[in-house]
């Protein structure tokens, strides 16, 4: 079984062959050794863009073109010339694409460093920022316990309680266990078992689940839903945790209360879903951070600087991608795209 | 005992764990949560002290905190005639954090410390500004 190429390109020759053949009979002019001797082998090194075996290709092509026509021919010295002609035609051109192949090839290679490079720095720059993050936050409870153990372990006399100091260490280390959960979370990518979901029920179960903190923020969530069901292969939970994400972050914007609005929407094969705030907004040069990790404007206890991170990364691993636009003192829209299953 | 201790740190047991281990060495400790109460109390602090400067404070402050982190309101009142003793604590140390302190002439006690370490490092500072 031939593949289509070769298929096509033995179709073509035969029907090059056959149309030469009638053009030289027809015209009585020797265009098949044109081809053959000048469009051939120029065409060949082009093809194989100046490498050795293209040039040798090329050769050969011309070498056997001009046989053809020494055989029915007398040798002359036009042939000689027009033989030395095209061997120096081809030499120009292999050679001034050997170069042009060289130099975007170098081009090529310190693109891919330079990227590479970049990627390494990105990823210590991430690493950097995970390790000042959880040192930062695992370091005051931990802290806390190894004090309060020397107060249990020093003169009974001179100690708090003991249930204070028992509720002391407890509370530090459900603040380790949450912390550590977090970053765990924000490790997971994948694995999590997808199925069809209506991102309709989803983003419904969402402003369901947040109305009434809404409400005590003073804020009105509305929710503008397609018509249609939006089915889309996911892990409901974790999508609705992205949501749930996105209008905490659209709550907590609008200290004064306002509108929140999501939207859902299907086009050209990509589900959509649109979280809009009226709240501060964000600066532009925070914009491009906001999905780091541990990267936070809010105070601290507030918030891990997690949330928009993990979302990023669930986003991701369903195939789709998060968009935020936002202008500061009007609002925020993030829109979180997924891709549809039929 | 005539010096007043200043405790800046969010975490609530980390105040409580600093408050229970030196208020026996003060006359009195003042516990604060965020950036903004710490420069409030300076400030309350130095208008109290009238014309002088306050000199019977010693302040244990936290890096990390919310609205202003504690060195950004240190560096608002720094005075280099007339240093206020400072331990700044904090859990991640890096250059950027150690250069600042020692700009403000600060100490830098590193998180975890232990009790031990903490009422040696603060004793010696607080014994500094007396002297």
């Amino acid at each position: 079984m031939m593949d289509w190429f070769t298929r096509w390109a033995v179709w073509l020759s035969l029907a090059l062959t056959i149309a030469l053949g009638v053009a030289d009979y027809a015209t009585g002019l020797e265009i098949t050794f044109f081809v053959f001797t000048q469009v051939f082998p120029i065409g060949l090194a082009v093809w194989f863009g100046g490498r050795l075996h293209g040039a040798l290709l090329a050769a050969l092509a011309t070498a056997l073109g001009t046989a053809a026509y020494v055989h029915g021919h007398a040798f002359g010295a036009e042939t000689v010339a027009n033989v030395i002609g095209t061997f120096g035609t081809l030499l120009i051109i292999v050679w001034t694409l050997g170069l042009l192949r060289d130099q975007v090839e170098r081009e090529r290679r310190a693109r891919r460093i330079a990227i590479e490079q970049l990627r390494h720095a990105e990823r210590l720059n991430v690493i950097g920022a995970l390790a000042a993050g959880v040192a930062h936050e695992l370091g005051t409870p931990l802290n806390v316990i190894s004090g309060t153990a020397e107060m249990l372990e020093g003169d009974a006399q001179h100690r708090p309680p003991l249930d204070r100091l028992a509720h002391v260490i407890l509370a530090q280390t459900e603040k380790i266990n949450a912390i550590v959960r977090h970053l765990l979370d924000f490790g997971r990518r994948g694995g999590a078992s997808k199925t069809l979901v209506d991102l309709n029920q989803v983003a419904a179960s969402t402003v369901e689940l947040l109305a009434s903190a809404a409400r005590r923020a003073n804020v009105t969530i509305t929710l503008d839903a397609a018509i249609a069901p939006i089915r889309t292969q996911a892990n409901g939970a974790e999508i609705e945790q992205v949501l749930s994400n996105l209008v905490l972050n659209g709550i907590q914007a609008m200290p004064r209360g306002g509108g929140l609005r999501v939207t859902t929407r299907a086009t050209n094969g990509l589900a959509c879903v649109t979280v809009e705030d009226e709240g501060i907004g964000i600066a532009k040069a925070d914009l491009e951070r906001i999905f780091d990790p541990f990267f936070t404007t809010k105070g601290i206890g507030q918030g891990t600087g997690l949330g928009l991170s993990v979302s990023h990364g669930i986003v991701a691993d369903h195939g789709g991608a998060i968009d935020v636009r936002s202008e500061v003192g009007h609002g925020t829209t993030f829109a979180v795209m997924l891709p549809i299953t039929s | 005992v005539t010096q007043r201790l200043i405790i800046a740190d969010d975490s609530a047991d980390m105040r409580w764990l600093v408050r229970s281990t030196l208020q026996p060495e003060f006359r009195d400790v003042i516990e604060i949560a965020d950036g903004r109460q710490l420069f409030a109390c300076l400030l309350r602090a130095t208008l109290a002290a009238g014309p002088r400067s306050p000199d019977d404070l010693v302040l244990v402050v936290d890096v990390r905190m919310p609205v202003y982190s504690g060195l950004e309101v240190l560096d608002a009142w720094h005075d280099a005639e007339h240093p206020i003793p400072i331990v700044v604590i904090t859990s991640f140390p890096d250059d950027a954090v150690r250069t600042e302190v020692e700009r403000l002439g600060a100490v830098l006690l590193p998180k975890p410390f232990s009790r031990a370490t903490l009422q040696r490092v603060v004793g010696d500072v607080a014994r500094r500004a007396r002297s």
